[in-house]
């Protein structure tokens, strides 16, 4: 079943077009990397899907809704009900310990719950560092609390941008180690890279240039067991 | 570099304050024919308490093990409320509210007095505080 | 940990800023609360001055200004004698449009023994007198008898006690309520005492400038102007008609005190809206610099699902948070200079000077709080605002490899 799909969408600044009728589909539980050198329409595409910016042309509909057509306001509302984020740079709030910032994404959501926040972090590993501050973590464990962040009120669909892209190659493997838990589990993933190897951990690859999709790819070797 | 306290430079300057203001613009009151008036230990009680304060207020600012911090910011506590009593109960003075040790000498210790209360109570919990984060 | 303690964490780890936020508020809340306390206190001394002389024209010798100032005298209680035969009450009596009429005899102690400085001492005619006796009836209620007194709010000696005056004895039977001028430095007593005095001290040798009966003696004639007749012409008669006396309107003694607080009060309110305009400036540019630098942790929490609205609420919290913690701060250091000084403030501005009582402090400490939280929020809008716009997924990509 299709949780996300994109139907002609384009995204035109001025003269260029960052994205250029786009055709893709995302089903439920799937595990999609998106893949594209700079200037290829991965971030344009990322911050439509992640409800942060509009298409200027073309349907997206995520879970049947075309959220192309929504106010800023209901956007945000979908972005903080059904979709989790997980950046390159992290983005921890700084002055709030793991578990704090775990428990932010709760607030504006429904009501923060220590103990849920607290399960959130002992999944990706984490719960004795619960109350240490973004400073006193490598950057390996922010990407985890980023991840426990993103899943806390379990969203339908986790997008991450360059989620490896600060980490060393023991970081990473833990993060995409989650990442298949996470898949096994039943969540919808997509990634934002470009990494192949991140990219071949997915089970299909979409690749972007010049704002159009330029191929899909399947990924035969995909393990869904991989650990 | 060594770490610098600012809570005792705050102390350090205060204490200078009452030192210097002890013996200038908060000096109690003196007879016209120079001799002292019976208010005149008001003003060596603050002008030695305060030579104490800037010792007290060089060690918070320097010294950083905590049990010596500690142990001067209960001295600071001290010393803050001696000086908001050395005019008028550790010494006498003047009983007509019109003369100066009691429009001056006495309202600047009370100032003096409440500030060093407030900054040593601050250092006090700080200090503390940062002993049981160890 | 609470979604409202979030502004409170911010403000933690931020102690330098938030300190410099703080202290600028704390010297907004100082300007105004201290000054409108300083104003206050200027205003109701004056119509406690107003309340206390309650006469018209005061009527004193002719030479007395060689010897004292009598606005001085009068309202800044600055000690000073000067004596008339009493024959001028006869003389002033028959004025036309004179009320009602009382005598005061003065005389200054050698440092009497409550006091290390010379104290105004104040002989009343209690048949006649309509100045002081209606203050002296809230402490005491009878007659004073010979040598009994009663002290301004500022003696310093208690009811019961006795003070020295020209080695007299003389008991303390009354203390009068603060008035915020000089004349809560003196000491009332009957003509009766006072002339017992005046004999005491010529007695000790000192050179009075009395001649013949002490007795018979007057420092100052108080008159009230019946309705319906101008104190100015009244007084004017008086100058013409009397001789050896000069008539002075309490009136015109008043306008320059009134003129002297006006000008104290510009002074005053100039100072505290050039306080105020500079700390409001210095304010909108820390939250504009500040609103900034956080771009990033505001974009992370509208990702997270904080509305714009919650957001602008979260900076206004922090900036309110900063407001009454500055306001508190310069409002306590307000009271902790302002009212241990009093004393000094009084004497240097050389005015009536009575501070308000506890309610009214509190209202303006309240007012001037409120006024603080205020303008902390308002200068925060525009940054807050400003940066609730902004797109915080493009924020967030910044930097990204």
């Amino acid at each position: 079943m299709s949780l996300l799909e994109l139907k002609n969408v384009s995204k035109i600044y001025g003269e260029l077009k960052a994205l250029d009728k786009v055709n893709i589909h995302v089903d439920q539980g799937e595990w999609v990397a998106i893949m594209g050198p700079s200037g290829s329409g991965k971030s344009t595409m990322m911050n439509i899907i992640g409800c942060m910016d509009k298409p200027t042309m073309g349907e997206v509909l995520l879970d049947g809704v075309d959220i192309a057509r929504e106010s800023s306001k209901k956007l945000t509302d979908i972005r903080r009900d059904k979709i989790g984020l997980v950046f390159q740079q992290f983005h921890m709030v700084n002055y709030l310990t793991a578990v704090e910032n775990v428990m932010v994404s709760q607030y504006y959501h429904s009501m923060p719950d220590e103990k849920e926040a607290l399960d959130a972090l002992e999944l990706v590993g984490l719960r004795e560092r619960a109350h240490h501050l973004p400073s006193q973590l490598s950057g390996g464990e922010q990407q985890r609390v980023c991840v426990a962040r993103a899943l806390i009120n379990h969203p339908e669909l986790i997008l991450a941008d360059e989620p490896t892209g600060n980490l060393d190659e023991a970081n990473e493997n833990i993060v995409l180690s989650l990442f298949r838990q996470l898949h096994r589990e039943g969540t919808t993933l997509i990634v934002v890279t470009h990494d192949p190897e991140v990219a071949e951990a997915a089970q299909r690859t979409i690749v972007l240039e010049h704002g159009r999709v330029a191929r899909e790819v399947n990924n035969e070797n995909f393990d869904p067991n991989a650990i | 570099m060594k770490k610098i306290h600012v809570s005792g430079i705050v102390l350090t300057v205060l204490a200078a304050v009452q030192a210097i203001g002890a013996r200038t613009f908060l000096h109690p009151c003196v007879h016209e024919d120079g001799s002292l008036a019976a208010c005149a230990g008001a003003g060596d009680w603050l002008f030695g308490l305060g030579l104490a304060g800037i010792l007290l207020g060089l060690g918070l600012t320097l010294l950083p093990v905590r049990g010596i911090r500690l142990a001067l910011c209960a001295a600071a506590l001290a010393w803050g409320v001696c000086t908001l009593l050395a005019p008028g109960t550790l010494s006498p003075i003047c009983m007509m509210p019109s003369m100066r040790c009691q429009m001056v000498t006495r309202p600047g210790a009370l100032v003096l007095g409440v500030l060093i209360l407030l900054c040593a109570a601050g250092s006090l919990v700080i200090a503390a505080r940062k002993g049981k984060r160890a | 940990m609470k979604k409202r303690s979030l502004p409170l964490r911010n403000l933690a780890r931020r102690p330098v800023r938030t300190a410099l936020l703080i202290l600028l508020v704390a010297f907004q809340a100082l300007a105004v609360f201290g000054g409108s306390l300083v104003i206050f206190s200027l205003r109701n001394g004056l119509q406690s001055l107003e309340n206390r002389l309650g006469a018209d024209i005061i009527v004193i010798p002719a030479t007395a200004r060689s010897k004292v100032n009598p606005e001085s005298l009068f309202l800044q209680g600055t000690t000073g004698y000067f004596y008339m035969n009493r024959d001028r009450l006869e003389k002033l009596e028959n004025v036309e449009g004179i009320e009602r009429i009382s005598p005061q005899l003065f005389l200054a102690s050698l440092r009497a023994s409550c006091c290390s400085v010379p104290v105004q001492v104040i002989g009343l005619e209690q048949e006649t007198d309509f100045v002081v006796q209606p203050w002296i009836a809230r402490s005491y209620g009878r007659a004073l008898g010979l040598k009994d007194v009663v002290v301004g709010s500022r003696v310093s000696a208690a009811v019961g006690e006795s003070i020295r005056i020209y080695q007299e004895n003389c008991p303390v039977v009354g203390k009068l309520d603060a008035t915020g001028t000089g004349l809560d430095t003196a000491v009332y007593c009957s003509m009766e005492t006072l002339a017992h005095l005046l004999d005491a001290a010529r007695a000790m040798g000192h050179d009075l400038q009395i001649s013949g009966d002490s007795a018979a003696q007057v420092s100052a004639v108080y008159l009230k102007v019946k309705d319906g007749y101008d104190v100015g012409k009244v007084t004017d008669d008086i100058n013409v008609h009397v001789r050896k006396v000069e008539a002075i309107q309490t009136r015109n003694m008043f306008s320059s005190v009134s003129d002297s607080l006006r000008s104290v009060s510009s002074v005053v309110v100039w100072l505290i809206a050039a306080v105020w305009v500079l700390a409001l400036m210095i304010l909108l540019v820390v939250f504009a610099m500040m609103m900034n630098e956080r771009k990033r942790e505001f974009a992370v929490f509208r990702l997270l699902g904080m509305s714009r609205g919650q957001l602008g609420g979260m900076v206004r919290t922090e900036a309110v948070l900063c407001g009454a913690a500055g306001g508190l701060a310069g409002i306590g250091l307000a009271l902790l200079v302002i009212l241990p000084f009093s004393g000094l403030i009084e004497a240097s501005l050389g005015l009536p000077y009575l501070m308000p009582g506890a309610g009214m402090i509190a209202a303006l400490g309240g007012g001037t709080l409120a006024l603080c939280i205020l303008m902390s929020a308002l200068a925060s809008l525009g940054a807050a605002v400003r940066l609730s716009r902004v797109d915080p997924g493009t924020i967030l990509r910044e930097g990204n490899g």
